[in-house]
C-alpha cells in the first residue's frame, strides 16, 4: 500500500517550496519588462536620471533575481527526488517542456542577466538595452515553458498511455504546445507578475514621496508603475475570466467546487458571490448569487450547463467502474504482452484507466473493490469545496482591486498630483495583497486539481517516491531554515538598498568610478 | 509520435546529447566550482577575493545552465534515470541542492555589504556551494559504476533500499575526490589565466600543482579498481534495440570487470582515459610558465597557450588589457 504519510509530506514540501518560488519569480517576471520600459526611456531621451532609475531597480532586480533562480532549482529537482513514480509515468511528456525551458530561457536569461550588470560601461546604451530585453524575453520564456507543463497536468492533451512501458507517452507534441489551458494560464500568470512588480514599484516610490526623498525619482518610477500596472491588472482579470472559460471544458469539478456548487442549475446559472461550503452536509448555505453570471462567464451562452458536484461524482463513479476494467487488461498484458484479447480490452477502456487508479488508496488491487469503496473514491475527486471557493475569491478580488488602484494612480499621475498623501499611503500598504492573490491563485489551480497529479490521468497518492517519513521531516525542516534565513538576509538587502537610495547604486554595483555629477544631481521634478 | 527517424537512433542521439550536456557542464561550469572551493584558501583578504570572483561572476550563471539542461534532458528523455536517481539519492540531492541554492545568493549577496564578517560568510559560503557538488557528483559517480539497491514493481514503481550514508564507500569517495582534485585543477588553471602576477597566482599555482597530482594517482586508484574490484554489469539477455524502454524486459547481470570490456570491443575508446591523465597532467608542469604570458593570451587561446613560443609572440600592444579590476 502506498505510505499517506509520506504522500502529504511530500505535497507540504512541495506546497512550500513552489509557493516560496514563487514570491520571487513574478517580481522577476514583471520587474525585467519594467526595467526594459525605463531603459528605453532613458536610451530614447538621453536623460542620466533614467539611467538611475533603470540601474535603481535593476539593483533590486537583481537581489531578488538571485533567490528565483537558486529556489527554482529545487523545483527541477523536487520531481525526482519526491514525485519519482509521476516523474517516471509523465516524464516522456512533462520532461520536455523542462528541458526546453532550460535549453530556451536559462541559457539565455542566465547569459544576459551577467552582462546586464557587468556591462553598463562596457556596452553602449542601445546595446545595453538590448541585452535588458532578452534578459525580460528570458525571465518570461521560461514562465511559457513551465506553464505549458503545468497546463498539461491540468489537462493531458496530446499524450497516451503504453501499456509496454507503464507511462504517457507524447502522441501530439503541437497539442501540447498550443494547449488551450496552458496558454490562458500563461498569459494570466505573466500578468499577474507584471502586476506585482507595478505594486512594488508603485509602494517603494510612494515610500520615498511619504519621506520626501529622491522626488523627482520617485514620481518617474511612479508614471511607469501606473501606466504598467493599469494594463497588467487588466489584463490579469480579462485573462483570468478566459481561464475560468477553459475550465468549463476540462476541468468540470474544479469549476463546480470553486462556486460551491453541488447542483447543476437550470441554465443560466448564478455566479455566488458569498457563502459558506460545507463539505460533510454537502451544501453551501447563505448564498448570495447574481442571477446568470456563472452561465455567462463559463459557457459564454444563455443555455449553456454548469455541472454540479453530484452529477460530476455520478460521472467519476461510472468511469471508476471502467477504469477497473482497464486495470483487468493492463494486468493481463503485464502478464504475457502477447495477449491479443487483453490489449483490444485496454484500448476500448485506456482513458478511464487513472480512475481506476485511484481505488488503491482502499485497495492494493482495483479489481477487489466493493461498490461502497468505489463511491467513496468517486467522491475523493471532489477537491476541498471551502478552500477553493474561499480563495478564488479573495484572489478576484484583489484583481478588482489592483484595477482600482492603478487606475487611481494612472489619474493622478497624468494630473501631476504624484503627491496626494492619502494615495502614497494606500499604495504601500497595498504592496503584499497582488502577492497574496498570485499565492492564492496557485492555490486554486493546484489544490482545485486534486486528487489528481495529472487530470485523469494519474492520482497525486500514487505519484509520491517511496520514501520514508523521517527522511522528509529532514528535507522539510532542512528547506524552512535554509529558506527561512535566505528571506530575512534578501527583505534585509532589499530595505538596506531602498534605505541607501538610488544615487548610491555605484557603490552597491562595486562600480571602479561613480560620477559624483551625475549622482548629485537631484533633477527637476516638472520633467516627467 | 510519428518520428523521422528509428527509435534506437534516437536513443543513440540522446545519450551522446546527454554526453554533450554533461561534459559542457564539466567544462564550463567546473572551473567555476574549482574557483568557489578554492576561494578562501588562493586568496586570503577581500581585495584579493574580489579579484577571484571576478573572474568567473559575470559567467558563471550561464555555466551553470548545462547542469540545469542537462537535469531537464534526463527527465524528458530518460524519466526512469530520473526518478531513480533523484528519489535513491534523496539526501544526497538534498545537499547538492542546498549547495546549489547557495551559489547564486553568495555571488549576489556578497558585494552588497562592507562589513568582514558579512564577506566571510558569503566566501565560505562559496567555498561550500563549489565543493559540496564537486565531491557529491563525484561520489554520485562512484555509486553508478558500483550498483544501487534499488528494485522496481511490475507498474515500474521504484523502492531505494539504500540509506545516505551507504552512498559513501571507499571507492565512491575516491571518486568524489578524484572530482574535486579535478575540479580544483581546472579552477587553478583558470586563475592562473586570469590572475594577475601575485600571491594569488603563485598559491592558485601550487594548490593547482598538488590537486593535479592527486588527481592521476586517484584516477590510476580507480581505474585499478574498475578492473580488480570485482566491479561491472554488463546486459547478458536479448536486448531489443527498437522495443519499449521497460527495464523489466531486458537482464543486467554483475560481471565483475565488465566496464572495461568496450576498450578491447572498441580500442579507439580507450582515448578517453588517456586524455583523462593527460588533462590533468598536462597543466601542471604549465603552471611553472609566465603566467603573464597565460594570461595575456586570454581564455580563448588556450589551447595553444601550452606552448610558450606561439603565446609569448603576443606582443604587448595587441594583448588584451588585464580586465579584472578589483570594484572600489
Amino acid at each position: 500500500m502506498i505510505d499517506l504519510a509520506v504522500v502529504d509530506l511530500s505535497r507540504l514540501q512541495f506546497a512550500l517550496t513552489a509557493l516560496y518560488h514563487f514570491l520571487f519569480v513574478p517580481l522577476t517576471l514583471g520587474l525585467s519588462f519594467m526595467l526594459v520600459i525605463m531603459e528605453s526611456i532613458y536610451v530614447m531621451t538621453r536623460r542620466p536620471i533614467w539611467r538611475t532609475i533603470t540601474r535603481f531597480w535593476g539593483v533590486l532586480f537583481g537581489i531578488n533575481f538571485a533567490l528565483g533562480v537558486a529556489t527554482g532549482i529545487t523545483m527541477e529537482f523536487q520531481f525526482g527526488m519526491n514525485w519519482s513514480y509521476y516523474s517516471h509515468y509523465v516524464g516522456d511528456i512533462f520532461g520536455a517542456p523542462l528541458a526546453i525551458e532550460g535549453l530556451m530561457a536559462f541559457f539565455l536569461e542566465a547569459t544576459f542577466v551577467g552582462l546586464m550588470f557587468f556591462g553598463w560601461d562596457k556596452l553602449k546604451p542601445v546595446t545595453h538595452l538590448f541585452v535588458t530585453f532578452l534578459v525580460a524575453l528570458g525571465t518570461n520564456l521560461s514562465a511559457l515553458w513551465i506553464l505549458i507543463a503545468n497546463g498539461w497536468m491540468q489537462n493531458p492533451v496530446g499524450s497516451t498511455f503504453n501499456p509496454d512501458t507503464m507511462r504517457m507517452e507524447v502522441t501530439d507534441f503541437m497539442a501540447v504546445l498550443f494547449n488551450p489551458v496552458a496558454q490562458a494560464k500563461f498569459v494570466h500568470t505573466v500578468s499577474a507578475g507584471y502586476v506585482i512588480a507595478a505594486a512594488f514599484v508603485l509602494a517603494v516610490s510612494a515610500f520615498y514621496l511619504l519621506r520626501r526623498r529622491h522626488v523627482g525619482f520617485a514620481k518617474r518610477s511612479m508614471t511607469v508603475a501606473a501606466a504598467f500596472g493599469l494594463a497588467a491588472s487588466l489584463s490579469v482579470v480579462v485573462l483570468g475570466d478566459e481561464s475560468g472559460y477553459a475550465l468549463t471544458d476540462n476541468q468540470k469539478m474544479k469549476l463546480a467546487a470553486i462556486e460551491g456548487m453541488w447542483h447543476t442549475h437550470e441554465a443560466p446559472a448564478g455566479l455566488s458571490i458569498v457563502g459558506l461550503p460545507d463539505m460533510a452536509a454537502r451544501e453551501t448555505r447563505y448564498e448570495i448569487q447574481i442571477p446568470w453570471a456563472l452561465g455567462l462567464i463559463a459557457t459564454r451562452s444563455l443555455d449553456g450547463t454548469v455541472d454540479g458536484i453530484f452529477e460530476l461524482v455520478a460521472i467519476s463513479e461510472d468511469r471508476i467502474e471502467r477504469g477497473v476494467l482497464a486495470y483487468d487488461a493492463l494486468e493481463r498484458i503485464k502478464a504475457d504482452t502477447t495477449d491479443v484479447q487483453a490489449r483490444a480490452d485496454f484500448e476500448v477502456h485506456r482513458n478511464d484507466l487513472g480512475y481506476g487508479l485511484m481505488l488503491r488508496r482502499y485497495v492494493e488491487d482495483p479489481r477487489d473493490a466493493t461498490p461502497e469503496q468505489i463511491m467513496i473514491t468517486a467522491w475523493d475527486t471532489v477537491p476541498n469545496v471551502p478552500l477553493m471557493f474561499w480563495t478564488f475569491r479573495i484572489m478576484a478580488g484583489i484583481g478588482f482591486l489592483m484595477i482600482a488602484l492603478f487606475a487611481t494612480a494612472f489619474i493622478l499621475c497624468t494630473l501631476r498630483k504624484h503627491e496626494t498623501r492619502w494615495f502614497l499611503w494606500v499604495a504601500l500598504l497595498a504592496m503584499p495583497l497582488p502577492w497574496i492573490a498570485a499565492e492564492l491563485g496557485w492555490i486554486v489551480a493546484e489544490v482545485g486539481r486534486q486528487p489528481w497529479a495529472v487530470e485523469g490521468v494519474l492520482p497525486t497518492f500514487l505519484g509520491a517516491s517511496s520514501l520514508s517519513v523521517p527522511q522528509l521531516w529532514t528535507t522539510i525542516i532542512g528547506f524552512t531554515l535554509f529558506y527561512g534565513a535566505l528571506a530575512v538576509v534578501e527583505v534585509g538587502l532589499i530595505l538596506h538598498t531602498i534605505k541607501k537610495g538610488p544615487f548610491h547604486e555605484h557603490s552597491l554595483f562595486g562600480d571602479p568610478d561613480p560620477q559624483p555629477a551625475e549622482a548629485a544631481r537631484e533633477p527637476a521634478p516638472t520633467v516627467a | 509520435m510519428d518520428l523521422p527517424i528509428d527509435f534506437a537512433t534516437l536513443r543513440v542521439l540522446w545519450w551522446g546529447l546527454l554526453g554533450v550536456l554533461l561534459i559542457a557542464f564539466a567544462l564550463t561550469d567546473g572551473f567555476d566550482l574549482g574557483v568557489g572551493a578554492l576561494l578562501p584558501f588562493v586568496a586570503r583578504t577581500d581585495e584579493e577575493r574580489r579579484m577571484v570572483i571576478n573572474t568567473v561572476g559575470a559567467t558563471w550563471e550561464g555555466n551553470q545552465v548545462w547542469f540545469i539542461l542537462g537535469g531537464g534532458a534526463i527527465f524528458a528523455a530518460w524519466p526512469l534515470v530520473y526518478a531513480v536517481s533523484f528519489s535513491g539519492f534523496y539526501l544526497a540531492m538534498f545537499l547538492v541542492l542546498s549547495a546549489l541554492i547557495l551559489r547564486p545568493v553568495a555571488f549576489k549577496y556578497r558585494s552588497k555589504r562592507t562589513s568582514p564578517r558579512w564577506r566571510a560568510f558569503w566566501d565560505w559560503s562559496l567555498f561550500i556551494s563549489g565543493f559540496v557538488p564537486a565531491l557529491v557528483f563525484g561520489v554520485a559517480v562512484g555509486n553508478v559504476l558500483l550498483g544501487a539497491p534499488f528494485r522496481l514493481t511490475s507498474e515500474l514503481r521504484i523502492f531505494y533500499d539504500g540509506t545516505l550514508l551507504g552512498l559513501f564507500t571507499p571507492f565512491s569517495l575516491l571518486a568524489g575526490l578524484l572530482s574535486v582534485a579535478m575540479l580544483v585543477v581546472h579552477g587553478a588553471a583558470w586563475l592562473s589565466i586570469k590572475a594577475e602576477r601575485g600571491p594569488v597566482l603563485d598559491r592558485a599555482r601550487t594548490y593547482g600543482s598538488i590537486a593535479a597530482i592527486l588527481s592521476l594517482i586517484l584516477f590510476a586508484a580507480g581505474g585499478f579498481y574498475v578492473a580488480y574490484g570485482g566491479v561491472g554489469y554488463a546486459v547478458t539477455g536479448v536486448l531489443d534495440v527498437q522495443g519499449p524502454s521497460n527495464p523489466l524486459r531486458a537482464l543486467t547481470e554483475a560481471v565483475p570487470g565488465a566496464w572495461l570490456t568496450n576498450y578491447q570491443t572498441y580500442s579507439w575508446m580507450m582515448a578517453a582515459p588517456v586524455l583523462g591523465f593527460l588533462g590533468a597532467w598536462r597543466p601542471w608542469p604549465a603552471y611553472g610558465g609566465d603566467p603573464l604570458c597565460w594570461r595575456s593570451a586570454g581564455p580563448r587561446s588556450r589551447r595553444w597557450a601550452l606552448s610558450p613560443r606561439s603565446v609569448c609572440r603576443c606582443s604587448r600592444s595587441s594583448c588584451p588589457a588585464p580586465s579584472i579590476r578589483p570594484p572600489a
